[in-house]
């Protein structure tokens, strides 16, 4: 797709691009499939009565000299356009008042290209809140352009900004900057110009007692525990009543559509297939959004650059920088949301290996495989008079998988993502309000993007799942108990089957052929190991696992147990996971590799446990 | 005196940026948030464990790790 006729939004980073294209233009559209990108860019229309005009928002840069992916694709599109977005016709440079040395170095390089300009100065509020003047007339004369002082999170200058924005004749080529030999040439430029347009009275007290709380090395440790705390808890708690009543919601669902349509075939692809299927995509919404919520919140008002900071020497250890933490905390409570929030990080390598190890983190969908396997076959015995030995392997697995996690990505950027183009660097940005509307805009975007994009792949592959488990179909006689109908028809399928014939495969890690396929069967969700396992052993799992529990420990040995366990820690058990890696990396080659590392761990590390067990 | 590297000095130092060495980009970069030799800079704290320094200089205040990858000279004011 290429957009004929648009404009484009370009500014240094947190100079308020992204709170001013939401104002200005609400919902958004992505353009093109941009995987290595922090912020994809997007296309909104603004319009006034008749006339409209296409705004595209493209990732802020420092300069025209790019350091990241981020920045080349920028300078791509507006030097010559890229393959599927066109040069813009016209640039609104937004021009950041509180940072205007900044705003001008970048000014003066994107000047050079002669395309028409309007100039959006924002955070005019944050020059006059430390009793200063930014003289916007000085940089209408400078450049030759109409400039727009705006706040944009209130909203205010922005309907003179709207209407400019839809005449020609508020577009004009800026005037011709100075050449420059050296970058020194230009940074001086910009900081002599810089002083002549802005005088600020006043540092801004506000950020610098945060930050001698929130950087302090003692207090600043403690609070970002805490802040890590609460985020942590808001995704692993707060989300799970919702995702109760999703779950509810849709099994009640199941039952109306089993119990209203014809019994047979149809209803079971429309219950067991589709409605379960949609269900299991649902059901990670709450934690996608409350996880956003908190992401966006913490970059907007500036504590995320603070927290890269405070982390990066420990993430430094195993070859990530500090952005690095946050997605992988979040997998801890689910690695979808977690992957997703992995475009905090602007690095591509520490990205690409970031979203790789996050499916390593002990996701919450382990929990009821690890408890059921746990309370089945370890013994709850209390070890040095205070630790439960059930509690004490529970922990000992939550911890396998993050710290296995950060030596994969030790090995991974010391080979595939070798390097960096540069390291840590930063610039922080003063503490300032989210805007609330910008927020929405943000988060309802990337939920609905979750529910388009990969939404749809895990759907899809639930309905696979589904026919492999329901084909081909048995003839079975009602007098025959429900739970065990069911387990015919499960070992008869094609899933059935397939587990039979690999079960050779997972012999040497001690499953037999029923452990396969539940292994196999979980693959939809980890989750769904208990139910299958259910449906496999003939035990109803509907109100508790009890009756699994005991056929369990009467026909499963120790070490298979234990091997079971072991697999759980790495195995990539979740096509939802698989989706979303498709989606953020833009090619299935990630996903398939990831799969593949992680089942080799997971098979040598059971394979280790089963023969030490046995 | 010229010291080699950042890590020695105590916080709240006042120096002036002498040279810097190696990674091109990395250098470039710093060059560009007006991170010159010839520059009077203020450390204004380590992050926790020996991790990335943020040093000001102007109406600029930036954080960055101070890797292997460059050898950053400087003179200490005081
Ligand atoms: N005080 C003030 N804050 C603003 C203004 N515009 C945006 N912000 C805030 O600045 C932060 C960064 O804005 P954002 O739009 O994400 O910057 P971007 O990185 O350029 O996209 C957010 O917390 C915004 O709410 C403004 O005009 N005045
Ligand atoms: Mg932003």
């Amino acid at each position: 797709m290429t957009i004929n006729s648009h404009i484009a939004f370009v500014g240094t980073p947190n100079c308020g691009k992204t709170t001013l294209f939401n104002v200005l233009t609400g919902m958004r559209k992505k353009v093109g499939n941009f995987p290595g990108i922090t912020i994809e860019p997007s296309l909104g229309n603004v319009s006034t009565g008749e006339k409209s005009i296409a705004i595209l928002d493209l990732p802020g840069l420092y300069s025209m000299l790019a350091a990241s992916l981020d920045e080349e694709l920028t300078m791509q599109v507006l030097q010559k356009g890229h393959p599927s977005i066109a040069q813009p016709h016209g640039i609104v440079f937004v021009m950041d008042a509180t940072n205007i040395e900044k705003s001008l170095y970048l000014y003066s390089q994107v000047a050079e290209l002669g395309i028409p300009m309007i100039i959006a100065l924002t955070m005019v509020d944050g020059v006059k809140a430390r009793s200063g003047v930014i003289d916007d007339i000085a940089i209408e004369r400078l450049t030759g352009l109409s400039v727009f002082p705006i706040v944009g999170h209130k909203g205010i200058g922005l309907d003179a900004l709207k209407q400019a924005l839809l005449q020609d004749r508020e577009w004009n080529i800026p005037n011709a900057p100075p050449t420059f030999e050296e970058i020194r040439d230009r940074v001086h430029w910009s900081r002599n110009t810089a002083d002549a347009v802005l005088t600020i009275k006043e540092p801004d007290t506000v950020t610098s007692r945060l930050d001698s709380i929130l950087l302090h090395p003692i207090g600043g440790i403690l609070s970002f525990v805490f802040i890590m705390a609460i985020f942590f808890q808001s995704i692993f708690s707060w989300a799970i009543p919702f995702m109760d009543l999703i779950e509810s919601g849709f099994s009640s669902l199941e039952q109306l559509a089993l119990q209203h349509l014809p019994p047979g075939l149809f209803s079971d692809l429309i219950a067991r297939g589709l409605i379960a299927g949609v269900g299991s995509v649902i059901v990670f919404l709450p934690q996608i959004i409350i996880l956003n919520v908190f992401v966006v919140i913490l970059e907007d008002c500036g504590y995320l650059a603070r927290a890269a900071f405070l982390v990066d020497r420990f993430m430094g250890i195993f070859g990530l920088q500090g952005r690095s933490f946050i997605p992988l905390l979040g997998s801890y409570a689910c690695a979808i949301p977690g992957i997703m929030s992995a475009r905090i990080i602007p690095s591509h390598r520490d990205r690409m290996t970031t979203m790789l190890i996050a499916p390593l983190m002990t996701c919450s969908a382990r929990l009821p495989v690890y408890t059921l396997i746990i309370s089945a076959f370890i013994p709850p015995m209390i070890i040095g008079r205070f630790f439960s030995l059930q509690a004490v392997i529970l922990a000992g697995l939550y911890i396998l998988g993050g710290l296995t996690g950060l030596l994969v990505a030790f090995v991974m950027k010391k080979s595939m993502f070798k390097g960096d183009v540069i390291p840590f660097l930063i610039e922080f940005p003063p503490y300032r309000l989210p805007s609330l509307k910008s927020l929405f805009v943000t988060v309802s975007d990337k939920a609905l993007d979750f529910l388009k994009s990969a939404g749809t792949v895990i759907v899809a592959l639930s309905l696979v799942l589904w026919f492999l488990s329901a084909f081909p179909r048995m003839e079975i006689t009602d007098s025959i108990p429900e739970i065990q109908q069911q387990q015919m028809q499960l070992e008869q399928s094609y899933a059935g089957q397939m587990g039979k014939a690999i079960a050779p495969v997972f012999a040497p890690i001690g499953f037999d052929w029923k452990l396969t396929i539940g292994v196999l069967g979980s693959f939809a969700a980890r989750e769904v190991f208990v139910s299958v396992m259910g449906q496999l052993y003939g035990a109803d799992t509907t109100n508790s696992d009890a009756s699994l529990r005991e056929t369990l420990q009467q026909t499963i040995p120790f070490a298979s147990a234990l091997s079971v366990l072991a697999f759980y820690v790495y195995a990539l058990q979740c096509i939802s996971t698989m989706g979303i890696l498709k989606r953020e990396t833009g090619s299935w080659k990630w996903p398939a590799f990831a799969f593949v590392y992680m089942f080799i761990l997971a098979y040598g590390f059971a394979y280790i446990v089963h023969a030490i067990a046995s | 005196m010229i010291l080699e590297t950042l890590r020695n000095i105590p916080i709240g130092t006042t120096a002036i940026l002498t040279s810097l060495e190696g990674n091109p980009v990395f250098i470039r970069r710093l060059n560009e948030m007006g991170f010159l030799p010839g520059t009077k800079f203020r450390l204004l704290r380590r992050a926790p464990f020996g991790g990335p320094v943020e040093v000001s200089y102007g109406h600029t205040r930036i954080a960055f790790r101070p890797d292997a990858s460059v050898t950053i000279h400087i003179h200490v004011l005081s």
